[in-house]
């Protein structure tokens, strides 16, 4: 079970407390109208599957039902950050692991 | 024949249970019932909010995540960053809101949810292991006196203050309330427990 | 002849307290202390079990969680226990074991015949001899089936309860033998948060069977004095009989406590186990090494036993499992056995040692006893069938690949064997690190791994107790200065211990036969799923190269002992054959859960009515007194019907709809969801949210709202009420409301943070009553004279504020049966109070309760969906023939909208919504049934669609239903048909969805 940093309540909370929303920085199109059916099925549908970092969205269901962004490495768990809903992650590639 | 002014008999969330009446035990549990629950949002970044809260409760608006502040009627509980809740034992609910929403301004919200929670009150010598069975949550290092947390309790959604070292106070949702008892019931009988009413 | 293996003097056990058990039907004793198979092998019992596919008799092999041959099964009734290991079982007064296979007993198994044409079973014997015909597997595996098996499940409830405690600890150490329990009194003394786990009765690890000296005492003193200083710390939590079943991500691990298995076969105090979930800053493994076997042919007999263990049971059991004892060894520690045998008055015949030569401190002390030492030879069969009778003894060359001259044949009744010492990685490896092959220890090792985690003591290879308490003490105070105590430097004295010269040890793994491999007896490498040497090297032969493959065709690792004392041994052979090193070949993963673990500890106490919340509204218990049967509505109790006594379901049906709509009915309809929007863009959020329009929706009015999911899929839907310009009460569908809530605060938080809005849930906060009829307005004026109720004053969709029966409400007209209907909303605490009123004053109309099945059939008879019923999140609001629902002229690209133009959503073939009328009246079609066009059709037939809900209605006279059927708004009229999977087929004519009060006046009088 993962143990997961609300930065907003600002400390580590178990993971049966977060909703999983899948990756995170998806931005909804302004304009919806204009896309091709392709562009609005690739917003719909198509998601990354990285073998390794990866950002997502994380809600906190049975705390302060706030959303935030976690980068954690797919492959070993590893959870490198959590950071707010319009922040920019600080890891955004193996080589920016410290 | 009209029934319109028959006396009104408010229930609380767990009137359908009958109490054992054990003396002795190692938990002591208490519903305080019928008491105003408030869900205040707004901006703590917002200097009138803040002291416009402050004036009517009498209390410091806690900003500070996880924080409460009380006396002896009211407490306020840091939720979320924009969201508080208020608990007045006095059960003056309606008159709090009232006042609140006219003293304040900007973005804010104010909503009555008295109907829909209680407060469980736990204490005793065996409390701790108690919570220990119950939830997740670092309650022996990370929930000093005063300190709010919203967190599961067994497979309900409550939240929870510590009153003091050996007494927790549980805000349960009314839909809840029955299994939360019948839990509580149950992960206590290796200790015993005594129901204050 | 009782206890005849005993030892007079000696062990751990208590011989006061004498304990009866039985085992296969017959009754021994054994001593306080005793595990099941210490009594068991003191009481000279050979055979214990038949082995998985060969049904070869076996006895017991080690002395704990490692053991695959001494499996049994444990009580009986309700409390048995399958596959049980007699070697962890603690001995209790009244204990009843029996074989978990043997047919028709374990001492005589016919099986055992067809094993004897073992050599016609190799692996993937059952895949290659019975795949054809195929349609004769089903009858194979019948037979298969009865043949193999291991242990029966119980066939009753569990009559035991277990539960569960969570800990957050700074420091969590998994082993308590002398590295664990040294970091632990290093790491306690820091302040830090301790937790010590031990699978065993007793913390001690090697300590319990150890004859080296602590500070000049025997072991047992440091031990006793250990255990209690830690017990005395308040920091530290001491869990013995605990096995950590598995380490997860974040250093979270899962330790399962036996509370009672000792005391009894049903717990006489509370929890029989306890599952602690255990969040550890800092984990340290110390779970020590675990002796291998060597492989040679006939290695399974009973007689044939790890050399520690024998170590073991006499010097902790004080019990000689036999009387002459002949040694197979690759390493120094193999003479221990040898030595601890000739000190209990036993006859050693001969260490066959595997090396050319060794100066170890117990090679000289075994040559000091005067004990009979072959150098460069090994032990290449056993010779016996229920039991060892000798041992054949050949010389092999350097390599260990050959055997390099005659063999010879000793008596003897017990061989003990030692390949060598593999580290328990198992937990290390849980979250994903390889274990990594080491030459020098010859073994494999932790993995690097992300979690906060150290590894110390014979898992790093490191046997020497000498140096065990220096590095667990180091070791202790490190990890607590890591989770914040201490400055990480030890000032506890470190024990001292004698440092025990050693041999070099050899890598031996498979000792050669004069016969080759494929010819020799079989040389077991996993004894419980009887995997032979011969089977490994015909599986690489076959292709399966990859140490993953081999173990799957193989079986190699499959049993509940996971592989313990085969898989080293085993990926050793494989390797071997294919021509590459260990470190090559490399090793498969282990996963939790490192023991067994029973299903009742993983529930603990979510069972029942425990499992999950049962959730009710303030109406509860009248619903009860009042003879409701429930309906599970997500996590709520609904009443589904209120049945008068004598009544069937269908008369309480036609009753409770016949009554709602010739005079008025009562629902509770507290669960749906409720969540209060207050802000000055509420508007334009609800407009964004759903498809209908908000802007223009004055105060004191409803709407019906829908909401999509992007791709344009119904999502959920509910009424929504202007409470203020900016203050909005938006409500969902019962199951949704949770689900809904998270989306709003989804859009809110992530896309639209500029909007001035604040949602909050009320759906506890409300208790909901919905009276529907004719004659509900007469009901209502009787308990509420503040509200002007004429029918053009509070017309239908508005809502009104005022008081009923003395408690302060928000009155909604809104309807979903189609009567004239009126939505009472009171705070919960009154809701109760408010309902009896209510079933007071509308007792002159004969007022009656109904449940969700009514309900059901009364929106249905008006074409009204219901969410997650009629819609499945693959149907548009187009399908539902809900256009009306779509706002014409909305500025913002609400969600969904553009969506409604994908190409799959216009197409014009799609699912629609339409009625249902079965030809004949009385026949219900059931719900989920499969409409086809043509019923001669031949299989596989077109499917066009199904039914989404179906009764039969007493005000209509008939049965219908409602459900999506392709290109349905153009078909009305015609028939189509559901094949059942009874043989039937159910004719039926497409209608328009709504049956009853067509114009829709009915809730407007």
């Amino acid at each position: 079970m993962l143990h997961i940093f609300c930065p907003h309540c600002q400390e580590y909370r178990e993971e049966d407390e977060f909703h999983y929303r899948g990756q995170a920085h998806i931005v909804r199109p302004k304009d919806p109208e204009a896309l091709t059916d392709e562009e609005w099925g690739s917003y719909l549908f198509f998601r990354k599957n990285p073998k390794g970092i990866h950002h997502e969205l994380w809600y906190h269901t049975t705390g302060c039902r706030q959303f935030f962004n976690v980068t954690r490495d797919t492959v070993t768990y590893k959870i490198h950050e959590s950071y707010k809903i319009g922040e920019e992650p600080a890891v955004k590639s193996e080589g920016d692991v410290t | 024949m009209s029934n319109v002014n028959v006396k009104v008999r408010p229930d609380t969330p767990l009137a359908h249970i009958s109490f054992p009446s054990a003396k002795q035990g190692g938990v002591t549990f208490q519903e305080r019932g019928f008491y105003g629950h408030l869900t205040l949002r707004g901006n703590s970044g917002d200097a009138g909010f803040v002291s416009s809260v402050e004036e009517i409760l009498g209390l410091s608006l806690p900003v500070k995540a996880l924080s409460s502040a009380s006396n002896a009627d009211v407490s306020i509980h840091w939720i979320s960053p924009n969201e508080w809740l208020i608990i007045s034992a006095k059960g003056d609910e309606a008159e709090l809101e009232a006042n609140l929403r006219a003293k304040l301004t900007g973005h804010f919200s104010v909503v009555d949810v008295s109907g829909g929670q209680t407060v469980f009150e736990l204490s005793g010598d065996d409390v701790i292991t108690l919570m220990k069975k119950s939830c997740g949550y670092d309650v022996e290092a990370e929930l000093p006196v005063g300190k709010t947390v919203t967190t599961h309790f067994a497979k309900a959604s409550v939240v929870m203050n510590r009153l003091d070292e050996k007494c927790f106070m549980l805000v349960v949702r009314r839909s809840f309330s029955d299994y939360v008892w019948r839990w509580i019931e149950d992960s206590s009988q290796e200790f015993g427990l005594v129901i204050k009413l | 002849m009782s206890q005849n293996k005993r030892l007079a003097s000696g062990g751990r056990i208590d011989r006061k307290k004498v304990i009866n058990f039985s085992f296969d039907g017959k009754s021994y004793k054994g001593f306080e202390g005793d595990t099941l198979a210490s009594a068991l092998l003191a009481n000279g019992v050979d055979i214990i079990a038949r082995s998985f596919k060969y049904s070869r008799p076996r006895g017991i092999t080690g002395h704990g969680s490692e053991e695959p041959n001494g499996v049994i099964q444990l009580g009986t009734g309700a409390s048995t226990i399958p596959n049980v290991r007699a070697t962890q079982q603690e001995l209790y007064a009244g204990l009843v074991a029996n074989p978990v296979a043997g047919w028709p007993s374990v001492n005589f198994d016919l099986m055992a015949t067809l094993g004897k044409a073992g050599a016609m079973m190799p692996p993937g014997f059952y895949y290659k001899t019975f795949m054809y015909p195929q349609k004769l597997w089903m009858t194979y595996e019948h037979f298969i089936r009865k043949a193999a098996g291991l242990g029966k499940a119980p066939t009753a409830p569990d009559p035991d309860t277990y539960d569960k405690i969570n800990h957050h600890c700074d420091v969590m150490i998994v082993g308590a033998g002398p590295a664990g329990l040294s970091a632990a009194l290093a790491a306690a003394k820091t302040g830090a948060r301790v937790i010590i786990a031990d699978e065993q009765n007793e913390m001690g690890g090697s300590l319990l069977s150890t004859t080296q000296t602590i500070d000049g005492a025997p072991a047992s003193q440091w031990l006793q004095d250990t255990i209690e200083t830690l017990e005395d710390y308040s920091n530290v939590i001491v869990l013995p009989r605990s096995t950590v079943m598995g380490y997860y991500d974040h250093n979270f691990l899962v330790v399962i406590e036996r509370r009672t298995d000792h005391l009894g076969e049903i717990s006489p105090r509370g929890a029989r186990q306890r599952m602690h979930r255990v969040r550890a800053k800092q984990v340290i493994l110390a779970p020590g090494a675990q002796e291998r076997p060597l492989i040679f042919a006939n290695n399974d007999i009973p007689g044939v036993m790890l050399a520690s263990s024998i170590s073991v049971y006499l010097n902790r059991y004080a019990v000689a499992p036999g009387n002459a004892l002949v040694v197979s060894t690759a390493n120094d520690s193999g003479y221990q056995a040898a030595i601890d045998w000739h000190k209990a008055g036993r006859k050693v015949i001969g260490i066959a040692d595997s090396r050319a030569e060794s100066n170890g401190e117990l090679v000289e002390e075994a040559k000091k006893l005067g004990l009979k030492i072959w150098f460069s030879h090994a032990v290449i069969e056993a010779k016996g069938s229920r039991r060892v009778y000798a041992a054949t003894v050949a010389p092999i060359n350097a390599e260990g690949t050959q055997v390099t001259g005659a063999s010879q044949n000793y008596d003897c009744d017990i061989i003990a064997t030692s390949g060598g010492w593999s580290p328990v990685v198992h937990l290390s490896c849980h979250t994903g690190a390889r274990p990594v092959w080491n030459d020098d220890i010859i073994g494999f090792l932790p993995g690097k791994t992300v979690q906060k985690q150290h590894c110390v003591g014979s898992l790093m290879g490191q046997h020497q107790l000498h140096d065990t308490f220096e590095q667990g003490l180091a070791t202790g105070a490190q990890a607590a200065c890591e989770a914040g105590f201490g400055d990480g430097s030890n000032s506890i004295k470190v024990p001292s211990v004698d440092l025990v010269k050693t041999g070099q040890a050899q890598a031996l793994f498979l000792v050669p036969h004069s016969k080759s491999v494929s010819r020799a007896p079989k040389q077991f490498v996993d004894m419980q799923n009887d995997v032979t040497a011969a089977g490994i090297e015909l599986a690489t032969r076959e292709g399966f190269e990859s140490i993953e493959h081999v173990k799957r065709y193989t079986a190699l690792g499959f049993g509940t002992d996971q592989g313990k004392l085969g898989n080293i041994n085993g990926m050793a052979v494989a390797a071997q054959s294919l021509n590459k090193t260990i470190a090559e070949t490399g090793t498969t993963i282990f996963r939790p859960s490192y023991t067994p673990t029973t299903f009742g500890a993983i529930a603990g106490r979510d069972t029942d009515s425990l499992f999950d919340p049962i959730r009710y509204t303030a109406m509860q218990s009248w619903h009860e007194a009042n003879g409701a049967l429930f309906e599970d509505v997500g996590q709520w109790k609904r009443p589904w019907y209120f049945p008068k006594p004598g009544e069937t379901m269908q008369q309480t049906l036609d009753r409770e709809c016949l009554a709602t709509r010739n005079s008025v009915g009562i629902l509770d309809a507290s669960t749906l969801g409720k969540i209060d929007i207050q802000g000055k863009d509420a508007r334009e959020f609800l407009n964004r949210v759903y498809t209908n329009a908000w802007s223009k929706l004055a105060v004191g009015k409803c709407r019906y709202g829908l909401m999509l999911k992007e791709d344009g899929m119904i999502m959920d839907d509910g009424v929504t009420s202007c409470i203020a310009d900016d203050h909005f009460i938006l409500t969902t569908t019962t199951g949704g409301a949770a689900n809904v809530l998270e989306w709003l605060e989804l859009w809110h938080q992530t896309e639209w943070p500029e909007l001035e809005v604040y949602m909050t849930s009320v759906t506890d906060h409300w208790s909901t009553m919905t009276i529907s009829g004719p004659n509900s307005r007469k009901v209502l004026a009787k308990v509420c004279d503040d509200i002007d109720l004429d029918k053009d004053s509070f017309k239908f969709m508005d809502w009104r504020s005022g008081t009923v029966a003395g408690v302060k409400s928000r009155v909604f007209r809104i309807s979903f049966t189609g009567e004239l209907s009126y939505e009472i909303n009171v705070q919960a605490n009154h809701g109760l109070h408010v309902w009896e009123a209510i079933m007071e004053a509308g007792k002159e109309f004969d007022i009656t309760p109904y449940g969700t099945e009514t309900m059901h059939v009364l929106r249905a008879e008006k074409g009204f969906i219901i969410v997650g019923q009629d819609t499945d999140g693959s149907v548009t609001p187009q399908d539902m023939d809900m256009s009306w629902c779509i706002g014409k002229n909305k500025e913002f690209s609400f969600i969904g909208k553009r969506s409604f133009t994908r190409p799959d959503t216009s197409r014009t073939d799609r699912k629609q919504f339409v009625g249902l009328k079965p030809k004949d009246a009385n026949v219900i079609l059931p719900e989920g049934a499969q409409a086809v066009r043509n019923p001669n059709e031949s299989i596989p037939m077109t499917m066009v669609g199904h039914v989404t809900s179906s009764y039969y209605s007493a005000v209509l006279g008939h049965s219908f239903a409602l459900a999506v059927i392709k290109d349905g708004h153009n078909r009305k009229g015609e028939s189509v048909y559901f094949p059942l999977a009874d043989g039937r087929t159910i004719e039926a004519e497409i209608t328009d969805y709504v049956f009853y009060d067509a114009k829709g006046e009915k809730q407007h009088v």
